[in-house]
């Protein structure tokens, strides 16, 4: 899977997460987004687990609080 | 007031708050992340300590840890207050939890539960900064109805601000049990992969 396609399934993914489109080049963090709320963060991540067949530690998941830190952890979970 | 509910979900349990557990509430209450949105407190573990005290001469006051429900490490505080006299609703809160903890929808969870299935409440409520959104969206992703705005509500660091009131209801509560299970379920099932 390419970056880009990461990317675009991250973006629908978290489309649905803060209840917005959000464009591919938007870059959405928790912090900007008040509707991306820790139980939003849990589905968000069990999603993004079942749809890149990746598994995220407890850290991993509390460390990741932007789309382009999602991004990047798929990519380099699918790289291992 | 001493009581002695304890209740598991899955990873996290509730149990009573004890005068021992002062210190990790004051260490808690005292950082800077976590308590940008709460009342202040002493950082005087001996002002905690006889807080606890009091607690536990006041009725119908449940405050808990949550915890680790299998090695006992405590995540954080919650607490229902405020019960009416009929039993017929009360408000929860006192919550906070550790950074990076995953205990928040479990917690959660488990304070309904004690609230619907324990105390046989039939309406619980939360009040909450309306500066804190992340803690307001939290309550409506939960399932939790916004009931009001309040006015001048909380004092924090002595500016008077408003909450926003949220509420479950019991016949409401069997659906939503169902559905944070399942997620918390499938969090946990993951966590003893």
């Amino acid at each position: 899977m390419t970056r880009s396609q990461i990317q675009a399934a991250v973006v629908e993914l978290l489309s649905i997460t803060v209840g917005r489109p959000i464009a591919p080049s938007e870059s959405v963090t928790r912090d900007s987004e008040p509707s991306w709320d820790s139980l939003k963060h849990v589905e968000l991540i069990l999603m993004l687990e079942e749809q890149f067949a990746v598994q995220f530690s407890e850290k991993e998941m509390a460390a990741l609080r932007s789309s382009g830190e999602i991004v990047q952890a798929i990519e380099e979970k699918n790289a291992t | 007031m001493q009581h002695s509910i304890n209740l598991t979900c899955i990873r996290y349990r509730l149990r009573p708050v004890a005068l021992d557990d002062a210190p990790f509430i004051v260490a808690l209450r005292m950082d800077p992340l976590l308590n940008r949105y709460l009342h202040e407190i002493s950082p005087r573990v001996v002002d905690q300590i006889s807080w606890i005290e009091r607690y536990f001469l006041r009725p119908e006051d449940y405050y808990f840890i949550v915890e680790d429900a299998d090695s006992g490490e405590p995540h954080g505080a919650i607490g229902i207050y405020e019960v009416a006299k009929d039993a017929s609703g009360a408000e929860w809160g006192r919550w906070i939890l550790k950074r990076g903890s995953m205990a928040a929808l479990e917690s959660a969870w488990l304070i309904y539960e004690v609230g619907f299935s324990k105390l046989q409440l039939t309406s619980l409520s939360c009040r909450t900064l309306v500066d804190n959104p992340g803690i307001v969206s939290f309550h409506d992703s939960f399932g939790a109805s916004r009931i009001a705005v309040l006015e001048r509500h909380f004092i924090v660091r002595g500016d008077t601000r408003p909450a926003i009131e949220h509420r479950i209801n019991v016949a409401e509560w069997p659906v939503l049990r169902a559905r944070h299970y399942c997620t918390v379920s499938r969090l946990a099932r993951r966590a003893y992969q």
